[in-house]
């Protein structure tokens, strides 16, 4: 396969340095991105082919680019080429549309259109010759050679404009026709709930306690072991004939698709998104899991390594993504009451193309092997083609309520339709009925548990009642417990305790019992006891006057008083109902940010002055633990309005007090580099240095000092043999030691040189 | 300009991670729990205490852990 790709460098990642990049989570940017690493000849032809002339220069690959992104952002040009698109193209580009990726691996593409009957190189490469598809430049970079057969392994992805996939049309395949059975019983169809309750529990789980992730994006071990033990979210589909694999994982990866759960800006959590997710998406959220599972490739219906595999062979499963939309594409195309067993469908993929069931796309780097020869090797071909279909359609998509199943009545074989929500989702349909309301669906028991009937269960409901109520079980019949924490919960995501009531009441089949009532508005009266500010603003007064005049006239926004802490603040929660209308603001501090330097040393070494424009409440903390404040010294006289600077000594008595706090001579070299911007000063490490017990003593002795009129005397005194022998260390100009066992020997010396020593 | 209208000099502390009890004996069960005392720099009030500000979430699980329900303002 022949594929256009760029040969710019690869873009710079924009989380790590900041630099100009393609956005990955913008699409039609890294189409254009992608695009414009073509080289200028190229885009010309790109450009000749869809029929139009660049206006921009000839070399200009970037102007040119943006031409033929521009022609794909005009809906009605964008139309205009689907339309020209033939059977096989629509489909290529209804698999993007299907799937909400605008992103596909070749290889995946390649697999998906073959399923679907297509030449699949003949089509990338007709979409690619038009610049209607565009080799991801952030992607390995492939030559323009062409392989024998298919992309290869490790082949590059593909982009699509969004504005090209997001309104195409479905055809569905229909040639070769599929065979469709008699007559079927035993029809099972899930109701669809399942999926979006245990959604919902995964999502009020992560409310009340997000997960944390390794920085390869897996879960930390506690958080995983806290999935997997929460039965509700990682125990089987109750509603599927077949079992899907990882149902957490299934469920995790699709609440992150759908968003109702996303990383936080530290990228190491995931948290829940907020509780408006329910009220905007309710009504298409059935279809938004059915476009999420449609383009998962985080999660596999097949999994397993194969068991003769090496620890390093890729996991098998990975073609089954791609299968995933182009069988529910086949199925598609039947009439909304036609069944196909899994037997024939399977047999019909066989003559449509013989590798439909591959589980690696190892194979085709073994380019050697005849494909024959590989498929002959495989053990029980007809069992992995079955399994193949019984995990796909039996197991996640039946759970979603995208798939029904029931027995052919003649020969019991397992066939299959899609529902009326599977043809919705695959766009061949309108929406499905709603079913009839159901309004008192709940039982409120005075022990606060909740039984909820599935039958008035909709996903708006499910998103109220997940703000208070915790899923319990699953099942038939569904359980939720109120709790103190769930109730907590419920204020947090902004639900009143009186609304909480509404819901219960209006649901419920009984009366709300007494005890249950008691206990939430208990619960919510307790949750005020302690209020947690995670980012509050404090306003700082210079006087306690001038604070209590701000808190008896001001008010917030909605009229409410602002709260006075201590002698000098207010405090304020949300940050809008700062009134900077009435405030100049002298300082101000951020405490996300690191400490400011705001202490300088004055010569004693142990006072420090703080500069009132950069001090934080965190000071006063710090400081106190091994410092006292003095008295101040009053104001400037210089700038009398200048606020008073204040002190803090440092005494061996505070000093000890810090140590006996925690506080190291490491910490405190720390503290004395953030805060004054240099090591700590001399007399304070003498106050700091380490406890010496059992060290020696320092020693002070008297000692016998000759003081000698002059220099030149000294010198002669500590030249001459008769004298020289009895002096210690000269410690000054005219000054040296006389070791007190040599005083008479040195004062005798003297006297010989005419000199008389006086000894005091 | 009068006292009335004039803006008032002030300095702000944004992005302040606090705990506000409701009455200070709740605030004192709190600073009972050493594991959160240590978390918590100062008492800037009988009610209100200064958490460090890298340790908001340790803070927070400390106080469920206590049996806490706290109204989390973010």
């Amino acid at each position: 396969m022949a594929l256009i790709s760029g040969s710019g460098p690869t873009p710079p990642h924009p989380a790590r340095d900041g630099a100009p990049t393609t956005p990955a989570d913008d699409p039609r940017r890294a189409f254009r991105w992608s695009l414009s690493r073509l080289s200028p000849t190229v885009l010309r032809l790109l450009a000749e082919r869809r029929g139009f002339e660049p206006e921009a220069d000839a070399d200009d690959g970037a102007a040119i680019a943006a031409e033929l992104v521009d022609q794909l952002d005009d809906p009605t040009i964008a139309a205009a080429i689907r339309e020209r698109l033939d059977e096989n193209e629509r489909s290529a580009v209804a698999l993007f549309g299907l799937t909400e990726n605008p992103r596909w691996p070749a290889r995946g593409l390649a697999h998906a259109l073959s399923v679907l009957g297509a030449s699949a190189e003949d089509v990338i490469n007709g979409l690619l010759k038009r610049g209607l598809l565009v080799v991801a430049a952030d992607g390995p970079i492939v030559g323009t050679s062409a392989p024998q057969r298919g992309p290869s392994v490790e082949g590059p992805d593909l982009l699509i404009h969004p504005a090209l996939s997001s309104g195409a049309r479905i055809r569905p395949p229909i040639d070769p026709p599929i065979p469709v059975c008699e007559a079927v019983a035993q029809i099972r169809e899930a109701d669809g709930l399942e999926p979006i309750l245990r959604l919902a529990a995964l999502w009020q789980r992560l409310g009340a306690e997000p997960v944390r992730l390794t920085q390869t994006g897996a879960l930390y071990k506690r958080d995983r072991e806290r999935i997997a033990e929460d039965a509700v979210i990682s125990g089987p589909f109750r509603d599927a004939p077949a079992d899907a694999p990882d149902p957490a994982g299934l469920l995790m990866e699709l609440a992150k698709r759908i968003g109702l759960i996303h990383l936080d800006s530290s990228r190491e959590l995931l948290v829940a998104s907020p509780a408006d997710f329910w009220t905007e998406n309710a009504v298409h959220l059935p279809q938004m899991i059915a476009s999420a599972w449609l383009g998962l490739r985080s999660w596999r219906e097949w999994s397993e390594t194969e068991p003769s595999a090496s620890s390093t062979a890729p996991a098998v499963g990975e073609p089954l993504i791609y299968l995933r939309p182009a069988l529910m594409l086949w199925l598609a195309g039947l009439a909304p009451e036609d069944w196909v067993t899994l037997d024939d469908l399977a047999e019909h993929l066989n003559t449509v193309f013989p590798d439909w069931d591959r589980l690696s796309f190892r194979d085709d780097s073994d380019a050697t092997e005849p494909r024959r020869a590989r498929r002959e090797r495989r053990p029980s071909r007809g069992g992995q083609a079955k399994q193949t279909l019984e995990r796909v359609l039996l197991g996640a998509a039946s759970a979603l309520g995208l798939v029904r199943s029931a027995d052919e009545k003649t020969t019991g074989r397992k066939a299959v339709q899609l529902t009326a929500l599977g043809r919705y989702a695959m766009r061949v349909d309108s929406p499905p009925a709603t079913p009839p309301p159901f309004e008192k669906f709940l039982f409120a028991q005075p022990n606060l548990d909740v039984i909820a009937y599935r039958q008035g269960l909709t996903p708006r409901l499910i998103g109220s009642l997940s703000q208070f109520a915790w899923w319990t079980k699953i099942d038939a019949a569904i359980e939720m417990r109120l709790t103190r924490e769930s109730i907590a919960g419920g204020l947090q995501w902004g639900m009143s305790v009186g609304r909480m009531l509404e819901i219960l009441t209006r649901h419920s089949q009984n009366p709300l019992p007494s005890a249950l009532k008691d206990a939430v508005e208990r619960w919510a009266s307790h949750r005020e006891r302690v209020v947690f500010y995670e980012a509050a603003t404090l306003i700082e007064f210079d006087s306690r006057r001038d604070r209590d005049h701000a808190v008896e006239r001001w008010t917030k926004g909605n009229g409410e008083p602002f709260i006075p802490v201590g002698e000098r603040f207010i405090l304020v929660e949300d940050p809008r109902d700062v009134p900077t209308g009435r405030i100049s603001t002298t300082a101000a501090r951020d405490y996300r940010l690191p400490p400011e330097r705001c202490v300088t040393v004055e010569d004693d070494g142990v006072t420090l002055v703080l500069d009132p424009s950069r001090t934080d409440l965190l000071i006063d903390a710090e400081l106190g633990r091994f410092a006292d404040e003095t008295p101040a010294l009053g104001p400037d006289p210089a700038d009398p309005l200048r606020p008073t600077e204040r002190r803090f000594v440092i005494t061996p008595a505070s000093l000890r007090r810090g140590l006996e706090l925690g506080l190291t001579p490491s910490l405190l070299t720390d503290w004395f580099k953030r805060r004054a911007g240099t090591e700590p000063p001399p007399a304070v490490k003498l106050m700091a240095r380490p406890s010496q017990g059992g060290a020696k003593p320092w020693r002070a002795v008297h000692r016998l000092v000759l003081h000698v009129p002059s220099v030149e005397l000294l010198d002669g005194v500590m030249q001459h043999p008769m004298t020289r022998s009895w002096l210690g260390d000269r410690l000054g100009p005219t000054a040296v030691e006389v070791p007190e066992e040599h005083a008479d020997q040195l004062r005798a010396a003297l006297r010989e040189l005419g000199v008389e020593v006086e000894i005091s | 300009m009068t006292r009335a209208h004039a803006r008032v000099p002030v300095k702000l502390h944004r992005n302040v991670t606090l705990i506000r009890a409701s009455e200070p004996i709740v605030a004192e069960e709190l600073m009972a729990r050493r594991s959160l005392a240590r978390l918590v720099l100062a008492r800037l009030s009988d009610t209100v205490l200064l958490v460090k500000p890298d340790e908001a979430d340790a803070a927070v699980a400390e106080l469920k852990k206590m049996g806490q329900t706290p109204r989390i303002a973010r």
